[in-house]
């Protein structure tokens, strides 16, 4: 297995048994079911998965941006290795303390980098301001942390970047202003919440080098929440598929695309475009049938079962499959996965 | 259109602002000034008449243009002050700070602000600072209204969401991320809290609670016009068309510069 040594060493972050839920009038709406996880540093972690899976949700608890309230519940841990070394579970942080978990521990880049800069200042500015947050500099010095960024993420004419303004930038040029601002602090983990969804493809493959050669410089962890295989299957190290708030898949990256063990991971890859030559070009591409289930009506048993093609009655739609390991470094959640997937028993 | 209407209101604005700063150098006579000449109608040496103490209304008018700037941009400058904060809180941090304020924002806004401000200026005493205290006290309500809405906006913007995960405290994020992007409106609706300021505490004014005399005040210069104006109506006319002039100078450059 590679990789497997990486992640051996100890994780930056661990989350156990992270349940979200949202009360909705009388009913309660479970985001995020018993989710678990860890990355160590170096690692590229990707949590895949279709609209309304959790995986957002999921980032945003792990950023400690889900508040309890009387609608909102939250269990479960997120164990964080601070830069100092201690252990926190940033569930359980006081707001002080959590501020200073954010964008110093933990850095977050989204999906609409056209939107997540503040268009009344600078590019400059605005990144001095994200290093000031957390270090103590004089405004001239984070200037120049500022620039040093441009420059690593290199960023033509870094000077003139920094005196412009994000209306002046190309959408690929702000994603890379948003990665210098959640790079300002020397974070040890980087959540890319759909970072490249609203780029064009050439401007994906770049960025996707940019993190990758920054992660290979810094040793930060990665982890990458996306709906795109195509992006897994250059970055990520391992995968957590996701389905209707659970993990139903964890597995290296390598092994995803060889061998999927869960029905639905193994639709997914086959939903996916290809430029093949011995496939007809009239071919159509497969689809899941149905769609996910909202997260207040779940269905019984395994939750993949009504659309699932390799469905058994009274097995699949009975009791709810467990993770299990099917081989060493990869789990499934799934009752038949002996009878459908590529495994000697 | 509203290009023009912008050009004409700043104009206006920038006339009464001259008059008001340049009073002592363009006044023909000093306005507290009394001579035996009372009563009279326009003439070449008092073009606007005089008063029934016999002093020059032209310089009355030009120094009472000091007098209704101050007080309208004093208010404002108070409703600011208290409205900007109150919106910003309210809009961003939502929930029990905004429960508690939107009803007091509402109640305020339903009282009528004259009646309001009568209340209050009986009870503290008429006098210039307090005007501007009172005036503020009744026109915040609206800035705050209007700050929130703003806020409420900006607040789901994404830059705001990166903001958070940047680590930034409430305090921070509304000082720098939020505030600025407001503002701009808030500039806007400015230019519309000074007229109507000027406009109610000429009312005031009129109501004899305004600015005590002898300093000149358009208000009380209507006020004091009313009762001779049978024999000289231009003592109540060349104030009220200063108040109107000057209003209408406000309210054209705030209401096209949104």
């Amino acid at each position: 297995m590679t990789g497997s040594t990486e992640r051996r060493s100890e994780p930056i972050l661990a989350v156990e048994e992270l349940e979200v839920g949202f009360s909705v009038g009388d009913r309660t709406i479970r985001a995020v079911n018993g989710v678990s996880f860890s990355i160590a540093p170096s690692e590229a972690l990707a949590i895949v998965g279709e609209s309304g899976s959790g995986k957002s949700t999921t980032g945003l608890a792990v950023m400690g941006l889900i508040q309890r309230t009387k609608q909102v519940h939250i269990s479960g841990q997120v164990r964080l290795k601070s830069k100092t070394g201690r252990v926190c579970d940033v569930l359980e942080l006081p707001a002080r303390a959590l501020r200073q978990v954010r964008g110093n521990d933990i850095a977050m880049i989204f999906q609409e980098p056209m939107s997540s800069l503040n268009p009344v200042y600078s590019i400059g500015s605005q990144i001095a301001e994200a290093v000031a947050l957390h270090r103590r500099m004089s405004r001239a010095d984070s200037l120049a942390r500022a620039l040093e960024l441009l420059e690593q993420l290199s960023v033509p004419n870094p000077d003139k970047c920094l005196v412009s303004y994000p209306h002046q930038l190309s959408g690929g040029m702000r994603q890379r202003v948003m990665i210098a601002m959640a790079l300002s602090c020397e974070p040890r983990l980087l959540i890319a919440d759909e970072p490249t969804t609203a780029l064009d493809v050439t401007v994906q493959a770049q960025i996707i080098e940019l993190l990758k050669q920054v992660q290979a410089q810094t040793g930060m962890a990665i982890i990458f929440i996306t709906h795109n295989l195509g992006i897994v299957s250059e970055i990520a190290h391992r995968t957590l598929v996701m389905y209707a708030g659970e993990v139903v898949e964890s597995v290296s990256a390598a092994e995803l695309f060889e061998r999927p063990g869960m029905p639905y991971t193994a639709a997914l890859l086959q939903s996916l475009p290809r430029i093949a030559a011995d496939r007809a070009p009239a071919t159509k591409l497969a689809a899941i049938p149905g769609s996910v289930p909202s997260a207040g009506a779940l269905p019984t048993g395994c939750r993949f079962h009504p659309r699932c093609a390799h469905f058994l009655a009274k097995t699949c739609d009975a009791a709810r499959p467990m993770l299990e390991a099917c081989a060493p470094g990869h789990w499934v959640r799934c009752h038949r996965w002996r009878d459908i997937g590529d495994f000697a028993a | 259109m509203i290009r023009a209407a912008a050009r004409i209101g700043l104009a206006i604005v920038l006339l009464v602002a001259a008059c008001a700063i340049l009073a002592p150098a363009i006044a023909p006579y000093d306005p507290a000034r009394s001579s035996l000449d009372s009563l009279q109608g326009p003439s070449a040496a008092h073009w606007l008449g005089t008063d029934e103490l016999g002093r020059d209304m032209l310089s009355r008018v030009i120094y009472g243009a000091r007098t209704s700037l101050l007080v309208g941009a004093g208010a404002a400058f108070v409703s600011l002050l208290i409205g900007a904060p109150v919106g910003l809180f309210a809009g961003y941090l939502g929930g029990g700070a905004d429960r508690l304020a939107v009803p007091v924002i509402d109640l305020f806004i339903a009282m009528p602000g004259l009646v309001l401000a009568l209340i209050i200026t009986v009870m503290v005493g008429p006098s210039l600072p307090n005007l501007v205290i009172v005036l503020g006290l009744v026109m915040w309500p609206s800035v705050a209204r209007l700050v929130r809405g703003q806020t409420l906006a900006v607040r789901e913007m994404a830059f705001i969401e990166a903001a958070v995960v940047a680590g930034g405290s409430a305090g921070w994020i509304i000082r720098r991320h939020i505030w600025p992007n407001v503002a701009r409106v808030v500039a806007a609706q400015f230019a519309l809290t000074v007229s109507l300021a000027i406009i109610t505490s000429a009312s005031l004014s009129f109501l004899g609670l305004g600015i005590p005399p002898p300093t000149p005040d358009w208000g009380s210069m209507v006020r004091s016009g009313y009762d001779y104006i049978g024999v000289n109506p231009v003592m109540s006319l060349a104030p009220g068309a200063a108040i109107a002039f000057t209003v209408l100078g406000f309210y054209l450059l705030g209401s096209s510069v949104e």
